[in-house]
């Protein structure tokens, strides 16, 4: 079977698997907050016309998201993964990773009959949720389902108290820390042609941004809860923590001063300046992104020989990438740009 | 270069959780440096108490 620099196949897989989680799990997360926010906002207040829009637009995370982890999990029951988050590794054995993922068949198979259902009806997303009561049954279902599977990844029977608690939160932490940072920035592009929609979605993001910071934690606790034995002094573990070092730095930038600049530019309508700020934000998103990608990656990869300066090479290089791509992006998608026209 | 940290960050939580976050990475040379856990162990403290200031942030 392939394997690089001691990376091994069924620990791409396993990266695939918590990221398609991760992504359903923030995505219809964020998703009911938004369509509940929508049916509680006034007939006549303008913003609920938005949430609902982003509301709706994000099933495409739920959907991609949900079919690559059962993607994943189908060729993973061939294989096998063992993973931990932040460069802290607790080895679960193979079997123990083979009986949760059958045990969280019958889950899997929900999760592509849900998706095929959106995917199926995507030209009529109102199904999906109750109008008149202001929730989403997908979503809500699409939540519980992402949740259970992402935090259950190894067979949880007969282990102690705090490797049980360390398991569920470092799984179940990537939909409040990989899967919110990816709808946040998802939101961001999709309203980045659009002032008006930004000016209600925008003012949100300190409230989103909260969550990931809770979700960070939930994976500091778990980590405090299994050391001394799970850390090893690999160049994993130093590229790992200083990631983190990075990611706060940069969340806080991007939660507290960028978004404060950016809301006052939407409501002073939009100057030369704010281009600027808005560059910034994209850098600031780029490596967000970047950042709880290469974490969750390089903690599936517990064997891997890989140098820290190649490791921060490619991070860096990644980040280049993602801000190249959302240039392009911003310049391709004009959707939002057109529903702004026709308001 | 007190009054830029002064307009970067307005409120306590970010203070807080900068300070945490350069904490963290000072506590990772350390523990390259003398293999001991304890600095890295109260930076991860530091930062969950910034994490509460964030919450309770208007």
């Amino acid at each position: 079977m392939f394997e690089l620099f001691g990376m091994e196949f069924y620990q791409l897989l396993s990266f695939g698997r918590q990221l398609g989680l991760s992504v359903m799990g923030g995505a219809s997360l964020w998703a009911m907050v938004f369509l509940y926010i929508a049916h509680a906002k006034k007939v006549e207040d303008s913003s609920g016309i938005f949430l609902t829009w982003i509301g709706l637009r994000m099933r495409w995370l739920v959907i991609g998201g949900g079919l690559l982890s059962v993607a994943m999990w189908t060729a993973l029951t061939m294989l096998m993964p063992v993973a931990a988050h932040e460069g802290v590794t607790l080895i679960t054995v193979r079997e123990g990773v083979l009986n949760a993922m059958n045990l969280m068949t019958p889950l899997y198979l929900a999760i592509a009959v849900i998706s095929i259902f959106a995917l199926v009806k995507y030209k009529n997303p109102y199904v999906l949720f109750n109008n008149k009561k202001g929730y989403s049954w997908f979503y809500m279902v699409a939540f519980i389902l992402s949740s259970i599977t992402v935090s259950y990844y190894t067979d949880l029977r007969g282990l102690p108290a705090n490797e049980v608690i360390f398991h569920i939160f470092h799984g179940f932490h990537s939909v409040f820390t990989l899967g919110t940072v990816l709808c946040l920035d998802f939101m961001f592009l999709s309203t980045q042609k659009s002032p008006f929609a930004q000016k209600h979605i925008f003012p949100l993001f300190p409230q989103i941004s909260k969550v990931i910071w809770v979700g960070l934690s939930l994976d500091l606790l778990s980590t405090l809860l299994i050391y001394p034995e799970a850390i090893a002094l690999t160049p994993r573990f130093y590229f790992a923590q200083i990631v983190v070092g990075i990611l706060i730095i940069n969340g806080i930038l991007l939660s507290g001063i960028l978004t404060r600049r950016i809301l006052k530019n939407i409501e002073e309508g939009h100057k030369e300046g704010s281009l600027k700020w808005e560059w910034f934000a994209t850098v600031a998103g780029a490596i967000s992104i970047t950042s709880w990608c290469a974490i969750t990656f390089v903690d599936q990869f517990h064997d891997m020989n890989i140098s820290l300066e190649i490791m921060f090479a490619v991070y860096a290089a990644i980040i280049g990438v993602l801000i190249i791509g959302r240039e392009i992006w911003s310049k391709l998608d004009r959707r939002a740009e057109e529903m702004h026209m026709n308001m | 270069m007190y009054i830029v940290a002064q307009k970067i960050f307005q409120r306590k939580s970010e203070i807080i959780m900068f300070l945490a976050a350069i904490a963290i990475l000072l506590s990772v040379a350390t523990v390259a440096i003398t293999g001991d856990f304890v600095f890295w162990k109260i930076a991860k403290v530091f930062y969950l108490i910034g994490v509460i200031f964030i919450l309770f942030d208007k």
